[in-house]
């Protein structure tokens, strides 16, 4: 009994407690008619809205209480989704208080239908957002700031990077100027550091621009087609002298079945693979680094090439490998004390790589060297590039030495390919000797102008060869020119060339414009042609770059004479153009009719000029030419190369010359 | 390109004669389920889906083309070729009324007659002239915040969650098929492409015989706006529903369905 009135008392709460849930509700309630007509809503809502109920009740429409945009929204969307499908969940709101003030709300609306299916009611539930609304709208802000932050940051290192690299390109083309200046042995070995390390502090420089390039996506693949095999052996041939030096093999194993001509972007693979080669020697201290390309699927449309580099070098322990990639960041801080650099090559090569879908793969043991490879897949292309831009070979050289013949006594495959394609393109004929002991058989059996000889040779090697071809009973031996090619520099190697006898020396990578000219130089015979071509030197000298990119002249003095004024300054400048094309044409005259008296006077003339504008090495090149006709010389092949070059530096000059014509009053930099 | 496929068009019904349906903005073909079927006896049904709604191909959408009214009557005059339609009806929701109009305009041979409902010719407000479209600039920069904050802020990441409607799964796919499924770039542009258009002087030039269905309290096209296009179309009939809101197809769909029928059999 007492059971029965204790439920009596409570059931009455329980009643009574439904409507005060409804009315209580952390969420709002209302029910409206179809036209949106409010016919009831709970305490919660009316609360939040700052309205009486009252005020609401039959007197308001639910779209009455949303701002225009939402007015808008409610009849095009809201209003007709729920039509078709009985109910909307979570639209997003702002519903206008009595105060005016807004309210987020999250919405859910189902209808309530007769028996007949028609619609007689709406039952909403409205859910208070303006927390997560202001959440959403700090964490908005702080995104934005976040990434304006990193946008700031690397414009910030562009800017600077940019910056740093002008003064640093002063600086190289400085040094290099400097070295033309016959400096003592002890300043060379300066300069030499200076070189080495303004350059290191540049690829630094420009390693920063790429990475940052790639990072706020300003980099992307560029296709065209290439060829695949050229494309290695010159990068297999740039990289030769890095590993010689540090007296280490580098090879490479190309798939035959891979297709010449593919399409892509050559620039970005180069980089990528110079990168790891390049690491892969820096790493290696004994043995060898190879390069293996392999054709793992061959199609008639497209390729994958599989590219792998692998070393000998000291290895990565297991638990630092995941440290290469990540960028600024080396194995351990003991690599980045003892071999320097950024640690950013291989977070490049992974970015670049990522833009083809690619990963780089490691595989390494500490103490016994890494591998590097990724797999590229790349459409084979229908037609073969009318010429290769990328690579430098000689299409553009100028000249032939047709009727020379020389001999070239090199191993490397990869050396004879580029020095095959030159010398053909100059009409040299050659023959080929992959060791020492070759070339001296050759030598003796044949007749040549001239020998290229590689210093570093299997068996027998350059220097005891050409001692050995200098003791061969004919005195034709000994006259016979031999050029050195090596990777060391000159200076280093300077006795021992001397005491083998060897006639001059080409550095390795070396400048086409050098080869050509030291085979003119020192080739007895005369190309058939060479006098019938000298009379049209300039013309094809005028699209040759000059050697070297530092500056031929310096405007300094110029400046101070005109004690910084930009109107004079230009017409002092223009005068001397002048001066310069007029000096050409009588110094090629004078070369070609071997007129020493006015050879001697044009010289004479042009030396305060050369003096104040400190062009070095135009004032060697007239210095050799006047001994050269001093000394009564008879070949034309001589002269003419003077002439050229006289007329090639005469252009550089010129050019340096008009880029520095104040464009601006004041701006004389 | 596949014109029928571009814009989701369907086909069905007896007749001979055809009768377009074109939606408004911020719905699909869908709107026309209560109205259409009552034309199937009488009429072949071609319903469609504007470039970027419904289950239209929204890669096809083209920002210049559709960066004003002109390029979705293009869309509806490609359909009619495609159909091989002419002297057909078109009826035309919200801003499908204007487009039904720019398309008489430029190909009259198509249309017979058209149905608009709650029609405008333009929704801002031209004191200068003394229009009353009903909106300001403002107010539709208010519309893009109430569309970013549905399209961009809640549906990508809740739909997923609205789809399982796991005791009625049609009305997920009903709803899959509405305007979550718009893309939000496009829904946005297409917001600015309506509610900024201004076609009162090419309603003038209509020759097509037209009836103006008018809701009694309709915020988007409010009855001045109805009053102005009865009096600037030439040959156009004036019909006020008792339906209210902007929708009459979907809230009251009877009254609609009469109304046309009425239209098309009188006149």
């Amino acid at each position: 009994m007492k059971e029965k009135n204790d439920k009596l008392v409570y059931q009455h709460f329980l009643d009574e407690s439904f409507e005060d849930l409804y009315e209580h509700a952390p969420c709002g309630y209302f029910s409206s008619l179809p036209d949106g007509t409010i016919v009831k809503l709970n305490t919660t809502l009316a609360q939040w809205l700052g309205y009486h109920k009252t005020e609401i009740l039959h007197q308001k429409r639910f779209q009455e209480l949303l701002p225009i945009g939402g007015k808008i929204f409610y009849e095009t969307h809201h209003a007709p989704l729920i039509r078709m499908q009985g109910s909307v969940n979570e639209l997003s709101y702002d519903l206008v208080s009595k105060s005016g003030a807004l309210l987020p709300v999250l919405i859910n609306s189902s209808h309530v239908t007769d028996a007949e299916g028609k619609v007689v009611l709406y039952r909403s539930t409205l859910v208070n957002i303006s927390d997560r609304k202001k959440y959403e709208a700090e964490l908005l802000q702080a995104k934005k700031k976040a990434e304006q932050a990193a946008k700031t940051k690397a414009e910030f290192l562009s800017t600077v990077s940019h910056e740093i690299r002008t003064p640093m390109n002063a600086i190289i083309g400085v040094a290099n100027l400097l070295q033309a200046t016959d400096p003592s042995p002890r300043q060379l070995e300066y300069l030499r550091i200076l070189k080495l390390s303004s350059e290191n502090l540049l690829n630094l420089i420009n390693d920063i621009l790429d990475f940052n390039k790639i990072e706020s996506g300003k980099i992307s693949l560029e296709e065209r087609p290439f060829n695949i095999r050229e494309l290695l052996q010159h990068l297999i041939y740039n990289l030769l002298p890095k590993a010689e030096e540090k007296e280490i093999t580098l090879t490479h194993e190309i798939d035959a079945r891979l297709p010449s001509f593919l399409l892509g972007d050559p620039v970005k693979l180069i980089q990528v693979l110079t990168n790891l080669i390049g690491n892969a020697i820096k790493f290696t201290h004994t043995g060898s680094v190879t390069l293996r390309v392999q054709a793992i699927e061959v199609t008639s449309k497209d390729v994958v090439l599989e590219f792998k580099v692998s070393d000998t070098g000291i290895g990565i322990a297991a638990d630092k490998i995941h440290k290469i990639f990540e960028e600024f960041s080396q194995a351990d801080y003991e690599i980045n004390l003892k071999y320097g650099g950024t640690g950013l090559g291989l977070a490049i090569s992974k970015k670049l790589l990522a833009l083809y879908n690619a990963t780089l793969q490691v595989e390494s043991e500490l103490g016994k060297g890494s591998s590097f490879s990724f797999a590229l897949k790349l459409p084979i292309s229908d037609f073969q590039p009318e010429s290769q831009q990328l690579v430098d070979l000689p299409h553009s050289h100028p000249g032939s030495l047709r009727g020379i013949k020389l001999l070239l006594a090199e191993d490397n495959s990869v050396n004879i390919f580029i020095l095959s394609q030159y010398l053909k393109s100059w009409e040299v004929a050659f023959d080929v000797a992959e060791d020492g002991s070759e070339a001296i058989e050759k030598i003796r059996q044949h007749t040549y102008d001239l020998v290229l000889m590689d210093l570093q040779m299997p068996k027998l090697n350059g220097y005891d060869a050409t001692r050995m071809v200098r003791n061969l009973p004919d005195e034709k031996f000994k006259k016979l020119p031999i050029i050195a090619l090596s990777a060391s520099s000159k200076f280093d190697l300077q006795q021992r060339l001397d005491y083998a006898g060897i006639t001059d020396f080409i550095g390795k990578p070396f400048n086409p414009r050098d080869l050509y000219n030291k085979i003119a130089l020192y080739s007895t015979a005369t190309p058939q042609q060479a006098g019938n071509t000298s009379g049209s030197f300039s013309v094809e000298t005028s699209i040759l770059p000059p050697t070297d990119p530092s500056w031929h002249v310096n405007l300094n003095e110029f400046r101070k004479l005109t004690r910084h004024d930009t109107t004079q300054l230009t017409e002092l400048i223009r005068l001397s153009i002048e001066n310069f094309t007029s000096f050409q044409q009588n110094f090629k005259e004078a070369l070609y009719t071997r007129d020493i008296l006015l050879f001697e006077e044009v010289a004479h003339k042009s030396k305060m000029t050369l003096r104040s504008l400190e062009a070095t090495r135009l004032s060697q090149l007239l210095d050799r030419a006047t001994d050269l006709l001093q000394s009564g010389e008879q070949d034309t092949s001589m002269l003419a190369v003077a002439s050229r070059e006289i007329s090639q530096e005469i252009d550089v000059i010129i050019t340096e010359l008009i880029a520095q014509i104040p464009d601006q009053p004041g701006n004389i930099s | 390109m596949d014109v029928l496929k571009r814009n989701n068009v369907t086909v069905y019904g007896n007749g001979d004669k055809a009768i377009l349906f074109a939606h408004g903005f911020g719905c699909d073909q869908h709107m026309w389920r209560f109205v259409a079927p009552a034309f199937t006896d009488a009429y072949k049904v071609v319903l469609f889906d504007h470039v970027g709604a419904g289950n239209s191909d929204s890669s096809a959408y083209n920002y210049y083309k559709y960066q004003s009214l002109q390029g979705y009557a293009d869309d509806v005059l490609e359909i009619c070729e495609a159909l091989k339609l002419t002297g057909s009806i078109f009826v035309g929701h919200s801003v499908s009324s204007m487009i039904g109009v720019l398309a008489s305009l430029k190909e009259p041979k198509r249309f017979d007659k058209l149905v608009l409902i709650g029609p405008s010719p333009c929704y801002i407000n031209d004191e200068a002239n003394g229009y009353v479209g009903g909106f300001s600039h403002t107010d539709i920069e208010g519309l893009l915040d109430s569309l970013d904050s549905n399209y961009l802020g809640w549906s990508s990441a809740m739909a997923p969650v609205i789809m399982g409607n796991g005791d009625r799964p049609e009305l997920g796919d009903e709803l899959k098929n509405s305007f979550c499924r718009t893309n939000p770039e496009i829904a946005r542009q297409f917001a600015r492409v309506t509610f900024l258009s201004d076609n009162r002087s090419d309603i003038q030039k209509l020759q097509t015989p037209s009836l103006l269905l008018q809701c009694s309290e309709d915020v988007i096209a409010p009855y001045a706006v109805g009053e102005y296009l009865h009096k600037h179309i030439p040959d156009s009939t004036l019909n006020v529903l008792a339906a209210t809101g902007h929708c009459p197809n979907l809230s009251a769909p009877e009254e609609t369905i009469k109304a046309i029928k009425a239209y098309l059999t009188t006149s």
